[in-house]
């Protein structure tokens, strides 16, 4: 009979110990691979979703410009404003593909106890909008006076194309040309006019809230930010920069998690380190005839390794199984913590993950059990014998 | 199992249990940040129902004598053809439900307090219906709109808004002669708000009848 059978052999002789202690390391080696493919899916989820965003850089008025990128692209409304001419002076850069002007406010409707948001833009807001798709209506405004709706927008004001819509804060009645299909942005609960409307609404002729922009080559953000950001009263953000901060913020809670699947995993150490040792003291006797009958302290030794092993592999067996099952529920579970969630999944299992957890979860198996099999070994038969 | 084993899984539970508690107090700080911007991540399927905006204040307007609400989702799916009938028209899709907001003093229900979006000429016009435990109109409210001030002016007196006190489902709704005295250019809109309130006494009657089938949950004042 080899070792590894014999191991085997007296691991199922304890099924409720090394039962509980295999689910204990299964949890363990779960958690693991869990937060492992959080931390890589999140990252690669947010930088497809920066990249199918079309906008490389934001020209924003000076200001905090994180707050600035930040209420734009959530289409709030900004305190301070940029001059037209600045839009000029971008699109004359030659690094940039398209420049996007922006005009977002937030006209207040106290009474209402309503904010409705109202976006002007031109034709070439459309080009870094390509999650825009029209439900209804015409492809883009009519006239001056025309309005396209956000899903949302619509559905609250019960309007379809060819309805008149009033803003109250600029006591303007507009005419529905298109309504959006949800898109699950901010888009939905906007109310989308031309620019120059817009600024006539809300009497801010020729000023800007934003500049959003395109680079023909993303290898030329650094010049062009730096060109860009000469323009007077503005300042540049680059979506890059704030994909950084997000990261980081992201980073220090997946330290945190890492620290938390280690504490459990060497408690889990522990846990398999006294089952070792205990199933050791218990077997002192059997392990006494063993060395009595010619096994060498070698054998023994090896034997409780391989046992310690064994439970590791039981555990890994068990804990990857469990990850992939329960990958996506946590990941529902965490998803609404998370600072900036991205669309669809962002757990993913890698061969990465996994392989680190099996490792990890060897290693310790393989420590966890030295200390109980070098106290195997060094059993003397006639002492255990006599029960001493 | 052994006293040991049992020592051995109660350490176990305890420190999976603080992991856990460690892991959600850490957690709990970032539920607030607000996220600069919005990637396309929550896409929100649930129809728009017209919120209830001011309860306390319409509660204690149109039944000064309740201390309590509950609230009531009725499923009107089942109804359809005989909404058809009583309505004049396809129940709409937003129709196959109705929320119920009843007005309770102590126990006894002393009201029901209903709102509805109703389309205007010149956006949605959200409606606060009060009605009595008979099914009568006890008064109306306008809560949001977004019609011209010349539109918005009529809408709002009290004097048209109280021709509807008293009347039930059953009660001869004419639009055009409800609206005959308001200028041209509110009549869209009144005429919206006329089929709301009908329409809105006929879907409570018919899920009273269906309440077996309603969800209930409570909202205490």
């Amino acid at each position: 009979m080899s070792l590894g059978w014999l191991a085997l052999r007296n691991l199922l002789r304890r099924r409720l110990r090394h039962g509980l202690m295999v689910g204990a390391l299964a949890v363990s080696v779960a958690v693991l691979v869990c937060l492992s493919g959080f931390g890589a899916g999140y990252e690669r989820a947010l930088r497809a979703e920066l990249d199918g965003m079309g906008v490389q850089l934001m020209l924003v008025p000076l200001g905090c410009p994180y707050d600035a990128a930040a209420r734009v692209m959530r289409g709030r409304a900004l305190d301070n404003t940029l001059p037209e001419q600045a839009l000029a002076e971008v699109r004359n850069d030659p690094a940039v593909a398209v420049a996007a002007p922006l005009l977002t406010t937030a006209a207040l409707h106290p009474d209402d106890r309503r904010v409705d948001l109202w976006v002007g833009l031109d034709e070439s807001g459309r080009a870094l909008r390509p999650w825009w798709r029209v439900k209804s209506g015409a492809a883009w405004f009519t006239g001056p006076e025309s309005v396209i709706l956000g899903s949302e927008a619509a559905a609250a004001e019960l309007r379809v194309p060819g309805d008149q819509l009033f803003c109250p804060a600029a006591n303007r009645s507009l005419r529905v040309s298109a309504v959006l299909e949800r898109s699950g942005t901010s888009d939905d609960s906007l109310f989308f006019v031309p620019l120059l409307t817009a600024q006539e609404m809300f009497d801010l002729p020729g000023r800007l809230t934003a500049i959003a922009i395109r680079l023909h080559d993303p290898g030329q953000l650094r010049e062009a930010t730096a060109r860009l950001q000469q323009i007077a009263g503005a300042q540049v953000v680059t979506l890059t920069e704030m994909m950084g901060v997000f990261l980081n913020l992201v980073g220090s809670v997946r330290v945190l998690l890492i620290a938390i699947a280690t504490l459990a995993m060497v408690v889990c150490a522990l846990g398999l380190f006294n089952t070792m040792l205990a199933g050791v003291l218990d077997r002192a006797e059997e392990l006494a005839v063993m060395r009595a009958l010619g096994a060498s302290r070698h054998h023994l030794f090896g034997l409780v390794t391989i046992e310690s092993l064994l439970l590791a592999a039981a555990g890994i067996a068990v804990g990857l199984p469990l990850a992939a099952g329960s990958g996506h529920t946590l990941e529902g579970l965490i998803r609404p913590y998370m600072p900036l969630a991205p669309l669809g999944t962002f757990w993913v299992l890698t061969g990465g993950a996994v392989g680190q957890a099996v490792v990890i979860s060897l290693v310790m198996g393989l420590l966890s059990g030295l200390y109980p099999a070098w106290r195997a070994g060094r059993v003397q038969p006639a002492p255990a014998l006599k029960g001493d | 199992m052994g006293p040991g084993t049992t020592a051995r899984l109660a350490a176990v539970s305890l420190v999976v249990l603080a992991g856990a508690t460690v892991w959600w107090w850490s957690l709990r700080g970032h539920r607030n940040l607000p996220a600069p911007f919005e990637p396309p991540s929550r896409i929100t399927e649930a129809g728009l129902l017209c919120p209830w905006r001011d309860p306390e204040a319409d509660l204690a307007r149109f039944f000064p004598a309740a201390n309590r609400r509950d609230t009531r989702t009725l499923i009107l799916s089942g109804r359809r053809v005989e909404l058809a009938r009583e309505l004049g028209r396809q129940p709409t899709a937003e129709e196959n439900a109705l929320q119920v907001h009843r007005a309770l003093h102590d126990n006894h229900p002393v009201g029901t307090i209903l709102t509805r979006r109703v389309k205007g000429e010149h956006g949605g016009i959200e409606l606060v219906l009060a009605v009595t435990p008979e099914g009568r109109v006890r008064g109306v409210k306008i809560q949001r709109h977004r019609e011209p001030p010349e539109v918005a002016s009529v809408l709002g007196e009290a004097g048209w808004l109280n021709r509807f006190e008293g009347r039930d489902r059953r009660s001869d709704w004419d639009a055009a002669g409800d609206c005959a005295g308001l200028p041209a250019g509110a009549r869209s809109s009144a005429q919206a708000v006329v089929e709301g309130i009908r329409s809105l006494l006929i879907l409570l009657a018919a899920g009273e009848t269906s309440s077996p089938r309603a969800h209930e949950h409570h909202d205490t004042l």
